[in-house]
């Protein structure tokens, strides 16, 4: 607190006739002025009842709240910021950070995200740290999927017919049904345009679309 | 996550073993502001039902921006965060408040206050808080800032990122209005016994 800042805050040094400005009033009662202009409001607080009503005023106001007690955090709301960790998707990775005493932050459980992760999550939904991520390009690859199943299915209505029977055993598609369709995502619009000139390749692809249109959508409640 | 948190508190609590110094989990970072940032946001908001909410942003926020946190100190972050979600919430809602009417939305079914809360909130003085919420919100920041916080004039004008001059006024005009607003409503009180006791 440099004692230049408040030589304005008294509107004259004449101090018998004039009074503290409300600035100076409100900074002696938090006793914010510097020594000298502090001495100075001391003074003329002794002989000025408007200022010292003021200087009152104000301290009744500042002991009020002071001493006002305040309701303790509900535990129900401890518990839930607790588990804010649990809760919350990070936009970045500084999940095991915490705080020294001096403010700065530590990696204190990894040393650095685990680095192919894009390519990682569509094969291992179960990586764990980011579920958020691998749950939204799960959700992505399972409506493409679907839509895509829809586009196979309405142009040669009897593919369908091929297709099911066709189908592999959910067990073996259910390993990796997710990484056809990322192919598919990019073949599928091919066959739209003529789809009556290859009746052969079209069931193909709905083979495959179609299951793995379905297994994420079927994997995904289940993911923790 | 939480298998890391649990070992890291267990290591905490055991500092002696060869092991350098351990910085805080995430549980010891809710420990040890949860209390304070919830009194400022019970301040601030003036109920229990929207401190809850902000104090469970304001950590959520912290614990999303603690990568992109700079040095300083901690219990500063906090205020700032704080005090900023509580603005933009003042301005969210400044329209919708012209629909409904405080004393209704305090009363929706649902919402009522924990057992400790209705036992905490017969400890407090309604008079106070019901003083402090008719505060302009910029007011009552640099008030509750001052005099629940004890922060110093400089402090506040970090937080609330206004210059000195500011501060002392908002603090000065919000302290007066508040014993104004207090002094009004003591004197209801007064008139309402009163008219009981003729009553009865």
């Amino acid at each position: 607190m440099s004692s230049g800042r408040w030589r304005i805050s008294v509107t004259t040094p004449d101090w018998g006739h004039d009074h503290l400005s409300s600035d100076a009033v409100v900074a002696y009662v938090d006793d914010e002025l510097a020594p000298g202009p502090h001495l100075r409001a001391t003074q003329h607080l002794a002989q000025c009842r408007e200022c010292a009503a003021q200087v009152v005023a104000q301290g009744q106001a500042r002991a009020a709240l002071r001493t006002a007690g305040c309701p303790s955090l509900p535990s129900s709301l401890l518990s839930s910021l607790r588990s804010i960790p649990q809760d919350t998707d990070l936009p970045a990775p500084p999940a095991g950070l915490a705080v020294t005493p001096d403010g700065q932050f530590v990696s204190v459980l990894r040393p650095g995200p685990a680095a192919p992760e894009q390519a990682e999550s569509v094969n291992a939904p179960s990586h764990g740290r980011r579920p958020h991520r691998g749950l939204r390009i799960g959700t992505g690859v399972a409506v493409s999927g679907l839509a895509i199943g829809a586009i196979a299915f309405a142009l040669p209505t009897a593919a369908s017919g091929p297709a099911a029977p066709a189908s592999a055993p959910p067990g073996e598609v259910r390993g990796n049904a997710v990484s056809p369709v990322d192919a598919r995502l990019r073949l599928a619009p091919a066959p739209v345009p003529a789809p009556s000139a290859t009746p052969t390749t079209a069931p193909a692809s709905t083979t495959a679309s179609r299951p793995a249109g379905r297994e994420p959508l079927e994997q995904l409640p289940a993911r923790p | 996550m939480s298998e890391g948190s649990a070992a890291l508190s267990s290591s905490t609590v055991l500092p002696g073993d060869g092991a350098d110094w351990t910085p805080p989990s995430w549980d010891d970072v809710v420990r040890e502001h949860a209390d304070r940032v919830y009194r400022l946001a019970y301040r601030l908001t003036g109920n229990p039902h929207d401190a809850e909410d902000l104090t469970q942003e304001t950590f959520v926020r912290v614990f999303r921006s603690l990568a992109s946190y700079k040095p300083g100190t901690f219990e500063g972050w906090l205020h700032r965060i704080t005090t900023n979600l509580f603005l933009d919430m003042v301005r969210r809602r400044s329209r919708i408040r012209m629909e409904a009417l405080p004393e209704d939305t305090d009363r929706l079914p649902g919402s009522g206050p924990e057992p400790e809360q209705v036992f905490s909130d017969t400890h407090l003085d309604p008079n106070l808080q019901a003083a402090l919420d008719e505060l302009p919100p910029e007011f009552r920041a640099a008030v509750v800032l001052c005099d629940v916080e004890g922060l110093s004039y400089e402090e506040i004008g970090a937080t609330l990122g206004v210059k000195l001059g500011t501060v002392r006024s908002r603090i000065h005009r919000g302290r007066a209005a508040l014993r104004s607003a207090l002094e009004r409503h003591r004197a209801a009180d007064r008139r309402g016994t009163e008219v009981e006791e003729v009553r009865a």
